[in-house]
């Protein structure tokens, strides 16, 4: 299943930046980390690659994403997730993760759908995660025991600022759940993100991802940490660099749009106007 | 100038988080927030490795292949409560049962004063050993010193008759690389036809998962994995003062309910578990303590 998910982020990717300039089929982001995470009994160094692909800008937004344990390769994550995305800042999201580990012969799938809400600053999510570990066919994600499954609800709230020219932008917050994980509500997991804008298209990221454990019985420790530096992709238009690089923390509305297209527009016809009076 | 504000509140958002959130539970300390997740439970093994608590002496096994136990969890013990070890000793003298294990919070408050009135009442109405594994409410106080000098070890095995008993450590609501290893090597190295093993905390706790489960996601597989992997009978736990019965790939997880007459079960009465191994068979059967 590993192969199958690698190949479809492949395929994804190919068939995404070869079609990205067609307004249905649209390569949307990429996302790829290189994160350490220690645990009670899991340490180690991982890989993650995930691709978003857009058929229909609202209905149609498929993801995948494949976590790789390169130290000693027992441990393999990967989901496959599709979004509805009702405005550019509400979106229902269903993914399908799988967690696999070798030497246990043990898998895990779940289902998670949960409603996201990305505003200026506030970030917020909340769902439900259908949980069922797997231990005959341990590989297989789409095997769901209805002897030991769970519903799980899920949730990640985060606040973020830009600061230096907009260039930087920080997240603070708490999370049950990230693309790859579902953690219990055990967990507290704060986490902190800096952020900087390379390009337009462009960010890279470091990421501090804590987790308390014990809540429940009052013997709360520190259970795992998560470092995470990554590079983030977005198929955003381009836009001149004297306006600025950031579009994480501050989607337009549709008026800034307009205006950005016609002052693109003016700035064109006057290149094109300069250009031909040069001639 | 901003930029060293903004790294000082993330920060301190990031240490005083879990301060706000675990307002009121009494177990955190600065040390927590910083330290490895396991040192607790780590300390707790090595103790019980090196012999440092109390041993556990077997009363002797008059038929190998057919003997009985009593089984409850959570009694909350509390000097100044009511309690059901009358009830208890009566009916493992009418049985005839070897021995009866709680899968832990033995006490409320894991305090010197509870943890003697235990003692006290064991003697007094127990004709049979009791042996607990260890609850969160038990290392309350800094309980764990009294508990591993009174009670036992938190983490033992033993082989009684045809069966295997296994206590494990979990009231920190975590395993650990060194627990977890031990467990790996006793449940491989045990040729029982029947293997028990006794844990506060439950990998599985119905439904709807509430926060009364094991806490690592990575851990919980493990264990499931290898409970799986060497054939254990019953997983028995508690915690969660819940009673539920669930069988997944021939292993039986019960969560226990209470036994204790003043912090009842949710679903049902304060109840205790009567485990009867006859050869190749275990029956169990729910018993209610009478009000």
């Amino acid at each position: 299943m590993k192969r199958i998910a690698i190949l479809l982020i492949l395929v994804l990717g190919g068939v995404g930046a070869r079609a990205s300039g067609q307004i249905e089929f649209k390569f949307k982001e990429a996302d790829y980390n290189f994160l350490y995470r220690n645990s009670g009994i899991l340490g180690n160094m991982y890989l993650q690659a995930g691709e978003q692909v857009s058929l229909h800008p609202k209905w149609i937004n498929l993801g995948a994403g494949v976590e790789i344990d390169f130290t000693d390769s027992t441990l393999t994550r990967y989901y496959f997730e599709q979004s509805l995305k009702f405005t550019d800042r509400d979106s229902l999201v269903l993914r399908l993760n799988h967690f696999e580990h070798k030497d246990w012969e043990v898998g895990e799938n779940f289902l998670n759908t949960y409603y996201q809400q990305n505003r200026s600053r506030l970030r917020w999510a909340a769902g439900v995660a259908w949980i069922s570990p797997v231990l005959d066919d341990w590989q297989n994600p789409f095997k769901f025991d209805t002897d030991f499954d769970q519903v799980r609800f899920l949730y990640s709230v985060s606040y973020g600022w830009p600061f230096y020219k907009d260039k930087f932008d920080f997240r603070v917050g708490a999370q049950n759940f990230t693309q790859y994980e579902n953690f219990g509500y055990d967990h507290l997991g704060p986490f902190a993100e800096i952020g900087y804008q390379l390009t337009n298209r462009s960010r890279i990221k470091a990421m501090a991802d804590l987790r308390y454990t014990g809540i429940g019985t009052a013997t709360m420790s520190l259970e795992r940490q998560t470092y995470l530096i990554g590079l983030e992709w977005k198929n955003v238009p381009r836009r001149p660099a004297s306006e600025g690089t950031r579009w994480l923390l501050k989607p337009k509305s549709k008026e800034e749009k307009k205006d950005q297209l016609k002052k693109d527009k003016d700035k064109k016809d006057k290149h094109k106007r300069d250009k031909e009076n040069k001639n | 100038m901003k930029k060293f504000i903004a790294v000082f509140a993330i920060v301190s958002l990031i240490l005083v988080s879990p301060l706000i959130f675990s307002c009121g539970s009494g177990g955190l300390e600065l040390s927590d927030l910083t330290s490895s997740g396991n040192s607790d439970v780590d300390g707790r093994f090595q103790d019980c490795k090196d012999g440092k608590a109390k041993a556990i002496t077997l009363p002797p096994v008059i038929d190998p292949e057919h003997f009985s136990f009593l089984w409850l969890t959570d009694m909350h013990i509390r000097s100044d409560r009511d309690d059901y070890f009358d009830q208890l000793g009566n009916y493992s003298s009418n049985v005839g049962a070897s021995f009866i294990l709680t899968s832990g919070d033995l006490t409320d408050d894991g305090s010197s004063e509870n943890i003697q009135y235990v003692l006290s009442q064991e003697n007094t109405y127990l004709n049979v050993p009791l042996y607990s594994a260890i609850g969160n409410h038990d290392l309350y106080s800094d309980g764990w010193d009294r508990f591993k000098d009174n009670i036992g070890p938190s983490v033992t095995s033993f082989s009684y008759g045809n069966s295997f008993f296994m206590f494990i450590d979990s009231a920190s609501c975590k395993i650990g690389n060194d627990q977890m290893e031990w467990i790996e090597d006793q449940l491989r190295d045990s040729d029982a036809p029947h293997k028990f093993v006794l844990s506060h905390i439950c990998l599985y706790d119905g439904e709807l998962e509430t926060p009364t489960i094991l806490c690592d996601p990575d851990e919980r597989l493990r264990l499931l994995s290898l409970i799986d992997k060497y054939d254990v009978d019953f997983f028995l736990c508690g915690h969660k003062h819940w009673v539920e019965e669930d069988e997944v790939d021939g292993i039986e997880h019960i969560m226990g309910g209470t036994g204790s007459p003043w912090k009842h079960p949710y679903n049902s009465k304060p109840l205790f578990w009567y485990f009867q191994v006859n050869g190749n068979e275990v029956d169990y059967s729910k018993v209610h303590f009478q009000d």
